[in-house]
């Protein structure tokens, strides 16, 4: 049979079997409606907690917490472990790692006072922690030409901060005679910190949320930064001295509490207070991975070196999405599978009702494979619909909920402008899983019409 | 009716047996049924209802290959072949009229004397062309956008024969075509069986009640319990 005759012929049939067709394929837009709904919110969640607040396409990787550090508790040698650069070579050559991005915490106490240019008010002296990162691990989220090492070789020589232009400070290590005259350190905070106190901590003190002030000026919000000194007298170091931190930016690879700066400088300030080893040795290394798969595979392979996740949230909160992702795609596929019954049942009706017609089409010149293309097909077509439609009540739905969301819902840290993610390929899927159930569905009917014997349904002797 | 010469054996059927059921419920509809029809014939089976008549027109049309013995139609044994194959053969040389006309009722006449276009593989265009020929050719030209429900018996009867002519057959069978119908309007239909054969020499293989049919057809066969009781030669319309 021609294409274009199988085409008449199901355009006939659908047209005539409006009602019991509307039927069947409503229960199959319900079905691939909630596939979609579902699918789109997993993909919504996934992006936002996977994407932005625990990011799965790296992981940090830290010394393994050992009994020493116990040790250090009750008053052993108090040295962290640390990475070198043999090991940070290594992993670079694990399969899947795209790049290893070391990191250095801050080996010397240190405080900060600040918070009028954002907040209106001082908010006191905190203890601060921090550590350095390698500009390029920024690359997106804060410009390379603002996140690097200020100390330029040809900085003018000084030897109090009055010897500098207006907004710089003199660079002095504790045992030089003299320092160089130094632009305020660039520094990034934690996307996750901002957005905790935007939406947390903001507005339960009446603060202003402080994203939009660090965003919208370039040139950053610059703090008095002490270094060697601390809230807790005994954590002293060296000698005290003051250094000018800018926050040029907001990004998830920073440190959650504290500040992130420019490895060199960090390199060098561990240098001073606490000698070389810690200014040549990692404290964590953050490793990037071709995608998400890959990840396990670099885990297991850091074992080698002594060297474990520092934060498994990820991995969890990846299984946990995963699971109820799960959990709902059985709801849909039950919801499916029960349509595609009612699909069997409808076609099955369809094919005693047209018991006669069959066998007359039979009786002109139709084959077995003839009539089942015909029932297939219009199985197809009512599945592409129903599907279509079931996407469409997705989209809706997804619509209406984001749009409760904003209205219902109070801010909270990470909250997306859009629970859902539709990429294309997710209307695709919906229509083909609708068009795959009905067609299973009217398989048997199908069949069942293929092997109708038209002498029986013609003939009148028996 | 003696004027066309019957020619060569389209139909050859050597002791054919049709059993339904098993057990005790078997029952044989068509028993060792031998005969052989040619081209241009016009051959009558009479016999009492539930002599297997109807039975044995399914079996000539290879709507019913569950039979014993064999049965060649235009030299091809039916039980041989592949389902395509018979339905190409059913499509291209047989036509079928039913007693009850199986017109599709949500098609227009035109739609359903075009209906075996859909299996064919001819260009539909010539052959929808062809449909309004026929329609014109049993006198329902007008009737081409009706719907099957508007029309009357006879009427209904016309349409499935310009139906079973779309694609030229050389061989109609005809299951009681005028069983359902009143004694004019089946004195009409009998004439247009007269006029297709004269102008067209198609085979007919009549099955029916009707002594009229005798002068158009050459040969009557009667059918008793499934048994080809005679073979007579009949005398001419």
């Amino acid at each position: 049979m021609r294409t274009a005759s199988l085409l008449l012929m199901v355009r006939r049939e659908l047209a005539r079997t409006r009602g019991p067709l509307f039927s069947a394929g409503f229960g199959i837009a319900v079905g691939v409606g909630a596939l979609v709904f579902f699918l789109s919110l997993g993909l919504g969640a996934r992006k936002v907690l996977l994407g932005e607040v625990f990011p799965i396409n790296q992981v940090e990787l830290e010394p393994q917490k050992t009994s020493a550090g116990l040790l250090s508790l009750l008053g052993g040698p108090h040295e962290p472990a640390s990475i070198d650069a043999e090991t940070v070579a290594a992993l670079r050559a694990i399969d899947g790692v795209t790049e290893v991005y070391p990191k250095l915490r801050f080996r010397f106490p240190s405080m900060a006072r600040g918070g009028k240019e954002i907040l209106g008010r001082e908010i006191g002296t905190h203890e601060m922690v921090g550590d350095g990162i390698d500009p390029e691990l920024l690359s997106g989220d804060v410009d390379a030409q603002l996140f690097a090492d200020p100390l330029k070789a040809d900085a003018k020589v000084c030897r109090v901060n009055e010897d500098c232009p207006e907004a710089q400070y003199c660079e002095l290590p504790s045992e030089a005679e003299q320092g160089k005259c130094s632009a305020p350190v660039p520094a990034v905070v934690s996307r996750y910190l901002v957005e905790l106190f935007d939406h947390a901590v903001a507005p339960a003190h009446g603060l202003p949320p402080v994203a939009e002030t660090l965003v919208t000026r370039a040139q950053g919000v610059v703090f008095d930064m002490t270094l060697g000194n601390s809230l807790l007298g005994v954590a002293r170091q060296g000698k005290e001295r003051k250094v000018k931190i800018r926050v040029v930016g907001i990004s998830s690879k920073a440190i959650d509490l504290g500040v992130t700066l420019p490895a060199p400088v960090v390199r060098r300030w561990n240098r001073e207070y606490a000698g070389h080893k810690a200014a040549d040795t990692y404290s964590s290394l953050v490793v990037r991975v071709e995608d998400a798969s890959a990840t396990a595979h670099v885990i297991t392979a850091a074992q080698n070196y002594s060297l474990s996740p520092r934060d498994t949230r990820a991995r969890d909160v990846s299984v946990l999405i995963s699971s109820v992702l799960a959990i709902l795609l059985l709801v849909s596929g039950v919801i499916l599978l029960v349509a595609a019954l009612n699909i069997t049942h409808t076609f099955r009706v369809l094919v005693t009702e047209r018991a006669h017609e069959i066998g007359l089409y039979r009786a002109l010149g139709a084959t077995r494979g003839d009539m089942r293309r015909w029932l297939l097909s219009m199985a197809a077509v009512v599945g592409i619909a129903a599907g279509a439609v079931g996407c469409v009540v997705a989209r809706g739905a997804a619509w209406i909920a984001d749009w409760r969301g904003r209205v219902d819902l109070p801010d909270f840290p990470f909250k997306p402008d859009s629970f859902f993610v539709f990429p294309p390929w997710l209307f695709a899927v919906g229509v083909a899983f609708a068009a795959i159930f009905a067609v299973l569905g009217a398989v048997g009917p199908a069949i069942r019409a293929a092997h109708t014997d038209p002498a029986r349904t013609l003939g009148r002797d028996r | 009716m003696s004027e066309a010469a019957p020619e060569a054996a389209i139909i050859e059927a050597d002791r054919v047996t049709r059993v339904f059921g098993s057990g005790k419920a078997e029952f044989t509809a068509v028993r060792s049924v031998s005969l052989s029809v040619r081209s241009g014939e016009v051959v009558l089976i009479f016999g009492p209802s539930g002599c297997g008549k109807s039975t044995l027109l399914s079996l000539l049309g290879g709507l019913d290959r569950q039979y014993t013995g064999s049965l060649k139609v235009f030299g091809q044994e039916l039980s041989a072949l592949s389902d395509r194959a018979l339905s190409d053969l059913r499509a291209a040389r047989i036509g079928f009229v039913f007693q009850a006309f199986h017109l599709l009722p949500h098609l227009t006449v035109l739609d359903n004397v075009t209906a075996p276009a859909l299996f064919a593989p001819e260009d539909p265009e010539a052959l929808s062309k062809r449909g309004v020929e026929l329609l014109e050719r049993v006198g329902l030209s007008d009737k081409s956008g009706a719907y099957p429900g508007e029309l009357s018996g006879g009427q209904r009867q016309r349409v499935a024969i310009a139906r079973a002519l779309l694609r030229e057959p050389d061989l109609l069978l005809c299951d009681e075509p005028t069983g359902n119908l009143d004694r004019e309007t089946g004195e009409q239909i009998i004439e247009l069986f007269a006029e297709i054969h004269k102008e067209l020499s198609t085979t007919l293989l009549i099955v029916t009640h009707e002594d009229r049919l005798e002068r158009i057809a050459h040969r009557t066969l009667a059918m008793v319990d499934g048994v080809v009781q005679s073979d007579e030669g009949a005398s001419a319309a």
